[in-house]
Formats: C-alpha cells, structure tokens, sequence
C-alpha cells in the first residue's frame, strides 16, 4: 500500500509525509505533490500524476493500492486530470479519499502499515472525518 | 478470555503515536482484542476507534483478549504500554461474567514522579 499527498503548499505536504511516517513507520510508501510546478502556492496535474506514479512504483516494487489525499478546492480539479493521464491498470490500483488530509493520512498510513487492503486503508482514511478535535466534554 | 487492567498515566492520555503503535501491535495477533475505557470500548486494532475512546490521563482501560495467542497478545500489548501506563499486578485471568478482572493486593497506580 501507498499513500499520495496532494496539498497546495510543498511544506504542509512534506511535514504531514514525516507525521505519517512517525507513525506508520517506513514501510508505507508515501509519495507527495505539493505546490506548483514553479513553486508557488497551487496544484499541478503533472506533479500529481508522478507522485502517483512514484507510489505504484515499477515491476519490481509495484503497490497492491494506493490511496490518494489531498486538501481544497482545485486539487481535486488537477488530480483528476492527473488520473486521466494513468495507464488503466495503473488508474484501477489508485482511490481517490474524500477525508480531511491530515487526520486521514495519519489513519491511513497506520491501517497501511499494519497490512490492510486498499479498501480497508480508504476506509480507516474516510472514518477520521468523524474524529472530534478536542475530548468529549 | 484473559484481560488485564492498566492505569493510563501519560499526561496525554492515551494519544495518537501510543495509539498507533498499540493498533501495529494488536495486529500482529489473530485473538480479537478489545480495550475498555468505562462504559465504552474499542476494537484494539482499529486506530479511529482507539482514538474515539479518548482515554485521559490518569483513568483505567481494560484490554480483553479472545483468541488461540490471547495471553501473547496481552503481554505484548502491556508490554507497548509500558511508558504510558501502570499495569495492575500479575496476568489476572478474567471470569467473563465478572466486570473487573480481580487485582490481587492493593491497587497500584503510582503516581509519575515530577
């Protein structure tokens, strides 16, 4: 199983790599695009469409799945162009999870790390959209 | 079923990187583990729902194991726990009819020294 980050900020992406990797630990490839091809603040169709790439990996160290997370607005618009540009075996490996970036990556990479299927990992990632921020009262 | 009763002492409580390691942990056995937190409980190999219990500082869980390596599986487990939690004494074997696992001697939780 890998993991893709998508977020407009190259930053916010690289830290959340390194909060995923704290806790699901190196054997879940996370792979990240994060801001414009010229460094700014935005997303990039074809810096998504090599992370991806990166996280299916070759014939050698192909990914079972991969789950791809991203933060607002236009990158959903630029990782779907992304996907078009996939092989259809590649694309048919890859889902695509609607949880908030954070909380799901965090989710994710540990249910990855354990072993789960690309199902069981989407669904660890969609479930920490009802985690509460702050202790019940 | 075997269960052992351990005194959460981490001023976090129980939070997301103990969490985490728990749940890697818990999977590595085939027995189904479940850990109490008062009156709510958690399948242990669920992160979401480990989280979801929101164990603070200084409160009890019981972890309840069912399965052909329960007693492993405990011992790891407890064992994961160390730096976060005070174990009551002795692998106590739960009746399942009884709520809390009898804890021989007085109880333990020794305070963190500042």
């Amino acid at each position: 199983m890998s993991l893709v980050l998508v977020s407009h900020s190259r930053t916010l992406v690289e830290g959340l790599r390194d909060m995923v990797a704290q806790v699901a630990g190196d054997d879940v490839r996370v792979t990240i695009a994060g801001g414009t091809e010229d460094g700014r603040l935005g997303t990039s169709a074809p810096r998504i469409a090599e992370a991806v790439r990166a996280a299916i990996g070759g014939p050698d160290d192909r990914a079972d799945g991969v789950l791809v997370l991203l933060d607002l607005g236009s990158a959903a618009l630029s990782l779907e162009l992304a996907l078009e540009e996939l092989d259809p075996a590649d694309r048919a490996i890859v889902t695509v999870s609607n949880a908030p970036l954070v909380e799901g990556a965090v989710m994710a990479g540990v249910q990855a790390s354990v072993g789960a299927s690309l199902a069981e990992v989407a669904r660890a990632a969609a479930e920490a959209t009802s985690i509460p921020k702050l202790p019940e009262a | 079923m075997d269960s052992r009763t351990l005194t959460i002492l981490d001023p976090s409580g129980l939070h997301t990187r103990p969490a985490a390691r728990f749940v890697q942990v818990a999977s590595r056995f085939a027995s189904r583990i479940v850990i109490r937190h008062g009156d709510r409980s958690a399948d242990a190999k669920s992160l979401i729902a480990l989280l979801g219990l929101t164990v603070r500082p200084d409160s009890e869980v019981t972890l309840e194991a069912d399965g052909p390596d329960a007693a492993a599986a405990l011992a790891a487990l407890v064992q994961e726990l160390a730096p976060y939690a005070v174990a009551a004494p002795g692998p106590a074997i739960a009746e399942p009819a009884v709520p809390e696992p009898a804890v021989p001697g007085p109880a333990v939780p020794t305070p963190l020294e500042p």
